[in-house]
């Protein structure tokens, strides 16, 4: 039997949608930070605006939060490189980023397929065998460095009006990761993983991609 | 591969966006602050490795020092 909240979320009509808005579906753990920024200084560029699990707040809910903040956007990424068992007892494998895949599929699905879900991998073969049912779906192989989010981010976006390029994704990128220490301590966080410390550098980034993308 | 997601929406400003994520405007001029000083910083020792006629990378050059000193 669905759960209420969840029946909720998905019958619900009237979610605004925010056009420039991309869901980011990425595993929150300290080897994957400079990923992190490699897709927020990636989307940024292009004039997207990143949106992800951190700004919902947690407890009673918060599935039915991260339904209705994918169902806000036209996009979504999901990265499933760190689908794997934790090594952290009790040793389980990690499902939330195929949880949110699952959920952008079926958005995609119910809403006509106007909500587009992209694939990111660091080797594309991993996700035939942990997610076999996507057999057939493009994966963007990234190969776990930060040049290859930020190639398969140009590879799966184009922007009509300017052209950023390679260099100047990478150059976003950079501004943020020399940027981090200094936002970091204002805001008293040791992880980068917090709805604030990611408003400001998202902030950051749109600021960057504006001096440097023409 | 499948077609790129052609995104016709214009690029938000920075005070657009700040405002959609809570950044206050006094906060998002220091982070601009910042943003501009590395720009500058990183745009003026491009300039002087171009001025010196390479442009090695980082690693390049630490290998020369070290083969130097060797």
């Amino acid at each position: 039997m669905p759960l209420p909240q969840l029946e909720h979320a998905a019958s619900e009509r009237r979610v605004q949608l925010e056009p420039r808005s991309v869901f980011l579906n990425l595993p929150y753990d300290t080897k994957f930070h400079r990923l992190f920024l490699a897709y927020i200084a990636g989307v940024v560029s292009f004039g997207l605006k990143p949106r992800v699990a951190l700004e919902v707040p947690g407890g009673v809910g918060r599935i039915s939060r991260i339904i209705t903040l994918i169902r806000a956007c036209p996009y979504s990424f999901h990265d499933l490189s760190r689908v794997e068992v934790d090594i952290k007892r009790p040793h389980t494998p990690r499902f939330n980023m195929a949880v949110e895949l699952g959920l952008a599929v079926m958005l995609n699905a119910l809403d006509g397929g106007q909500h587009i879900w992209c694939v990111f991998e660091r080797d594309f073969r991993r996700v035939r065998k942990s997610t076999s049912d996507l057999a057939g779906t493009d994966v963007y192989q990234h190969d776990g460095t930060i040049r290859g989010v930020l190639r398969e981010i140009g590879n799966a976006l184009v922007h009509a009006e300017r052209r950023p390029n390679f260099a100047d994704t990478l150059q976003v990128y950079r501004t943020l990761q020399s940027s981090l220490p200094a936002i970091l301590k204002r805001s008293g966080s040791a992880t980068v993983y917090s709805a604030r410390v990611f408003s400001e550098l998202v902030a950051m980034a749109t600021w960057a991609t504006q001096r440097i993308v023409h | 591969m499948r077609q790129p997601i052609v995104i016709t929406t214009p690029y938000p400003t920075p005070e657009q966006v700040a405002k959609d994520y809570g950044v206050s405007k006094k906060r998002l001029k220091e982070l601009g602050a910042i943003v501009d000083e590395f720009l500058s910083k990183s745009s003026a020792s491009r300039a002087k490795k171009e001025k010196n006629g390479h442009a090695s990378s980082t690693a390049g050059a630490r290998r020369k020092r070290k083969a130097s000193a060797a």
